[in-house]
């Protein structure tokens, strides 16, 4: 292997060199950006899972006179059937409060007549639900059981649609990212075509040469993305905290070790820039004897 | 005696149908000092490039220090070129570099550390008379200078061949003169030289120092032991 000399083998590209650090700093930028709403979507999906699994809701309507006669019988009902852990009526306050994000906070909710809630914790596979049902409308007209699972896989769905938005939109940014750096490489390339043949006539090795114009193009790449997913980072650090009811729109700062993802980016994009270099570099030198 | 360099029936052209060299066979010993003549035009540099595999036979067979030239894989051409310095009439420099930079490339490519070569260096643009022009551009340089950055950049890394194409074009006849010593120098140690030149006074001079083989070439043959 040959030691890198005290000096640069191959110059500068001027302005063409700016604009490849220009464009890795703008696709670092954005890949960063589109993997924290990768890494936000599978959160999201994953406290969807386990907000979702194991739970269920009675909801219960009926004249205002036989409300609570109802309310009991469900309770009783419940505390009978097995696959039930625990069973808790929603209090009007905290109903309301679930209600504030989408009605207001002024809506006077007690003047409207809303259903009862009861939340379950389900415990095994759950209740048979057909029987629960039959048993419920035979103690409590106007009780209707809903497991949460129903909505589990629409949820799911969504949420791998997002991830896999976010997938497409890195997968794009790095194929923009890898043809500026080969079109950024051929240019140096055509540019420096002298330096290429003064050097293979001289004994120069591929490799040598490879590596010379390597070193340019992979750091100016590197330096780019570095910089972008830095820019990147510090635009997701002062993201809003999570908030419930906003969900994914302030949800998107990485958390804890997701920051190291980040980190992939500038790397990821480095060894897109070497095969791409490398590449064009081969193409080159195929035609220099 | 090995052979350095040896044609074997070697026919090239640079179009179908075009023979510029036409069944050359010759060969040159290790540590011999050749000098190559022939009027403009009868091929002495496409000669000089099949050596250098700048150029690649069309027919024939050619071996540069051993090794036949065909099918030679693109690391074994950078080897063989390594150990050939060879000096064309380009003279095609690095324009980024300055003269030092430039002189040291083979040595560079060799992989040799600055300190290992630096007192050669020296010398070397010493003997060349480009002392005080070590930070000039390539392009700063006139074709005299650049001529001799050339033959010193062909010679600094001990090449066993020296093929050096009409190196005292753009010189005067008294640097002339002492850049044939320098050849002179390495071929009493042992390298192989092939000049190709028009220069009488020199093929002279180098017939003084040293036997030397006169080659003559023309109508794309070699003419052994051609007179002046």
């Amino acid at each position: 292997m040959r030691r890198a000399p005290r000096f640069r083998i191959v110059p500068g590209n001027g302005s063409l060199g700016w604009l490849v650090g220009l464009g890795a700093s703008a696709a670092g930028f954005l890949a960063v950006l589109a993997l924290a709403f990768g890494l936000a979507a599978l959160r999201l999906s994953d406290s969807w899972d386990g907000a979702l699994a194991g739970a269920a809701t009675i909801r219960i309507t009926g004249p205002e006179a036989q409300i609570e006669a109802r309310v009991a019988a469900v309770l009783k009902v419940l505390d009978s059937t097995p696959g039930i852990a625990e069973a808790r009526l929603i209090a009007p306050g905290e109903q309301a409060a679930l209600l504030a994000p989408w009605l207001g906070e002024t809506l006077p909710l007690q003047a409207l007549p809303l259903p009862r809630l009861v939340a379950v914790a389900l415990e095994g596979e759950g209740p048979d639900a057909a029987s629960l049902a039959h048993r419920l409308a035979g103690e409590a007209p106007g009780a209707v059981y809903e497991e949460h699972g129903r909505w589990q896989d629409a949820l799911s769905e969504a949420a791998r649609a997002l991830t896999a938005l976010s997938a497409a939109a890195i997968a794009l940014t790095f194929a923009l990212l890898w043809g500026l750096v080969a079109l950024g490489a051929r240019a140096a390339l055509d540019t420096h075509r002298g330096i290429l043949v003064t050097l293979r006539m001289l004994g120069a090795e591929d490799a040598f040469i490879t590596r010379s114009f390597l070193r340019r193009m992979v750091g100016r790449t590197v330096l780019g993305t570095g910089l972008g997913t830095a820019a990147a980072a510090a635009v997701l650090a002062v993201m809003p905290e999570p908030d419930a009811s906003a969900g994914l729109l302030t949800g998107l700062a990485p958390k804890r070790a997701e920051w190291a993802v980040l980190a992939l980016v500038p790397l990821a994009a480095a060894l897109a820039a070497l095969i791409a270099t490398r590449l064009a570099v081969r193409r080159v030198l195929g035609g220099v004897r | 005696m090995h052979a350095a360099i040896e044609f074997q029936e070697v026919g090239f052209g640079y179009a179908p149908g075009d023979q510029v060299l036409k069944g050359i066979t010759l060969t040159l010993a290790e540590g011999s000092f050749h000098v190559l003549t022939g009027a403009s035009g009868a091929g002495k540099s496409t000669l000089l490039k099949l050596c250098h595999l700048a150029l690649r036979p069309r027919s024939g067979r050619l071996r540069l220090l051993g090794q036949d030239v065909a099918g030679l894989s693109r690391s074994a051409v950078s080897g063989l070129r390594r150990r050939i310095g060879m000096v064309d009439q380009d003279c095609q420099f690095l324009d980024h570099l300055d003269l030092r930079q430039n002189l040291a490339l083979p040595r560079i490519l060799r992989g040799d550390r600055p300190e290992s070569y630096a007192e050669d260096l020296a010398d070397l643009i010493t003997w060349v008379g480009l002392t005080g022009r070590e930070t000039a551009r390539p392009s700063e340089l006139s074709s005299g200078e650049r001529q001799r950055a050339a033959l010193a950049r062909a010679v600094i890394a001990s090449p066993e061949v020296i093929l050096a194409d009409e190196p005292t074009g753009n010189v005067d006849a008294r640097m002339g003169q002492h850049l044939l010593s320098l050849m002179v120098e390495l071929n009493r140690l042992g390298k192989t030289v092939l000049i190709a030149t028009h220069d009488l006074g020199l093929i002279r001079s180098a017939r003084e120092a040293v036997p030397v083989r006169l080659l003559r070439l023309s109508g794309g043959q070699i003419a052994l032991g051609a007179t002046l």
